[in-house]
């Protein structure tokens, strides 16, 4: 049986995907017709099932170790960012020099400046743990942890962490492709100029 | 029963599921409203922009498919 959905799955992920490289160019109708919500939500499911199985070789979704690695140095270089542009600046040696201490409201400041605030809550709690980013929560509107995932319907810190890490994946992984995407049209708009200094100026 | 974009293609009816654009391109992501496996994404045509095309390669099928995997991550957390 589970064969059979699997591989019913890969048909339409396969079909999913040659429609979408394949076929003909169309035309906005601007025509609207109505469509139950039970169909609805069964394409959307569709379209998330095959979503899923096009990015999962992408973002550690699937077990290769390869990908693990990567997604490790994503993750690295990110909380090493927020480490040194946020955490570092507001850490400071207390007077007799023998410890330090974190100024948590300029933390916080920093945190509320930044575009992503969940994502930011993400790697400071990954840097400093639960309690010292309990103390930085304080000094923003969310106030603290059981405030900040109520309201965004997580059961609990850990099931925030597993979101956020599959979210700042995901953001890494379009960046990446846009890159990828601009590089290749650059690449192509480089050749097509080459060859127009052909076509214009006869033989090179 | 909801009100979608219809667009036919092949005498084909498909709604327009979602559409997301990035700083290049604008997809959408259809399905063929007789049949909710039959799915499909084309983007906007930069050259006639009332034309959707297929994508160019596998790199952009797999890019559409993350824009649409962030918006839907983001409309979840939009909901509460």
């Amino acid at each position: 049986m589970k064969y059979d959905t699997d591989n019913n799955r890969r048909e339409s992920y396969s079909r999913y995907r040659d429609q979408s490289l394949h076929g003909d160019a169309v035309r906005r109708e601007h025509k609207k017709k109505k469509v139950s919500y039970n169909q609805y939500r069964a394409s959307l499911a569709a379209v998330c099932v095959a979503t899923t199985i096009a990015v999962s070789g992408l973002i550690g979704i699937g077990n290769h170790v390869h990908q693990s690695i990567s997604d490790t140095m994503v993750l690295n270089q990110m909380l090493g960012d927020f480490q040194a542009n946020v955490i570092n600046p507001e850490t400071h040696r207390t007077n007799d020099n023998q410890n330090y201490f974190y100024d948590y409201g300029d933390i916080a400041r920093r945190m509320e400046e930044m575009d992503d605030f969940d994502v930011a809550l993400y790697l400071l709690d990954s840097n400093l743990g639960d309690n010292q980013s309990a103390r930085v929560l304080s000094h923003t509107s969310v106030n603290n942890w059981d405030n900040y995932l109520s309201s965004h319907n997580y059961q609990d810190s850990q099931e925030f962490r597993e979101a956020m890490r599959e979210r700042v994946l995901l953001e890494s992984e379009i960046s990446n492709k846009q890159e990828e995407l601009r590089k290749m049209t650059q690449e192509h708009e480089s050749t097509q100029q080459d060859d127009d200094t052909l076509t214009f100026g006869g033989n090179k | 029963m909801g009100e979608f974009e219809i667009i036919t293609i092949n005498d084909k009816e498909y709604a327009i599921l979602n559409e997301v654009q990035d700083d290049e391109n604008s997809y959408i992501y259809l399905a063929n409203i007789a049949d909710h496996d039959d799915i499909m994404i084309r983007k906007r045509s930069h050259d006639d922009t009332t034309l959707y095309i297929p994508l160019d390669d596998d790199e952009e099928f797999q890019l559409a498919n993350l824009l649409l995997l962030r918006q839907i991550y983001d409309n979840e957390k939009s909901d509460y």
